[in-house]
């Protein structure tokens, strides 16, 4: 399981980056939490399956005014005109590319895998159930964002991924 | 008539990314038209004239490779190129989008220069 977990941190902080900095020109950095636990209110949450080749579930937090933030660059829209569904938007597409650049950097080349749609979650960030195999946070801009990844079969993705 | 390219995904922040990428990639288009899913597509061609789709494979009601599936049975339409836009970039995914007629594929996230090398050869 350190193994994994260290793949999957190393993975993730690459790839949150890269997702960010190519969809709103956003860079991200890791935050040692039990150092600096971050403040998760002011959340918007989503979350998405891996369906293939192993189930797992990725969860998403962004903080409100982060996704705000976002929503007035890529639409070049004033504060005042953000909508709801836009913000909704901006998340859930977030974590749909999130997750893929992260299952193409972990799987091997020729392994493929499927997501489903991503789905608002209203849960609570910040604990982790029996399930969570990884969970971390980034700062961007100073604001919070939340990563949470749970799978059941851990064996079966350590297998695939020879760790 | 100028250039006009159709993109279609259900994420309206993907469809402004991939405007934004256009535009970056300095291809000119004269008008970029939008759908929502392969079935919003289908019905927007039955009046409007473009001369390439760049469509997201991951969409509800109607996905991208069932929108290839019915574009490449209308005579009207069937020669249009498609580029699939994709999260899920295995080789059976692009295979199997070629195999219904897709030009080619853009794998998220990419950056303009990805948009225009593969474009860049269909227009």
């Amino acid at each position: 399981m350190a193994k994994l977990q260290k793949l999957l941190a190393a993975t993730l902080a690459k790839v949150i980056d890269e997702t960010l900095e190519n969809m709103a020109f956003i860079s991200t950095e890791e935050v040692d939490t039990e150092q600096a636990p971050l403040e998760l209110e002011n959340m918007r949450a989503v979350c998405l399956l891996i369906t293939a080749p192993v189930v797992m579930e990725i969860r998403l937090g962004m903080a409100e005014e982060l996704l705000h933030q976002i929503v007035e660059t890529m639409y070049t829209i004033d504060a005042d005109d953000i909508t709801q569904e836009q913000i909704a938007d901006v998340l859930a597409e977030t974590l749909n590319t999130l997750a893929g650049c992260l299952m193409t950097e972990l799987l091997p080349a020729d392994q493929a895998f499927s997501l489903s749609l991503p789905e608002a979650v209203t849960d609570d960030l910040s604990t982790a159930d029996d399930n969570t195999i990884f969970a971390t946070q980034y700062m961007a801009d100073d604001l919070p964002i939340s990563v949470k990844i749970s799978a059941a079969a851990t064996e079966e993705l350590e297998k695939i991924l020879k760790i | 008539m100028g250039k006009r390219v159709l993109i279609i995904d259900d994420s309206s922040t993907m469809r402004k990314i991939v405007s934004r990428s256009l535009r970056q990639a300095g291809l000119d288009f004269d008008e970029i038209l939008e759908a929502a899913d392969g079935q919003e597509a289908l019905d927007l061609l039955k009046t409007e004239k473009v001369d390439l789709i760049l469509s997201d494979i991951n969409m509800p009601n109607m996905d991208g490779m069932e929108f290839l599936r019915q574009k490449r049975e209308i005579d009207a339409i069937k020669d249009i190129p498609v580029v699939m836009i994709t999260t899920e970039g295995g080789a059976d995914i692009i295979g199997e989008a070629k195999e219904l007629g897709a030009a080619g594929s853009v794998k998220k996230p990419f950056k303009p220069e990805t948009i225009s090398d593969v474009l860049g050869a269909l227009i």
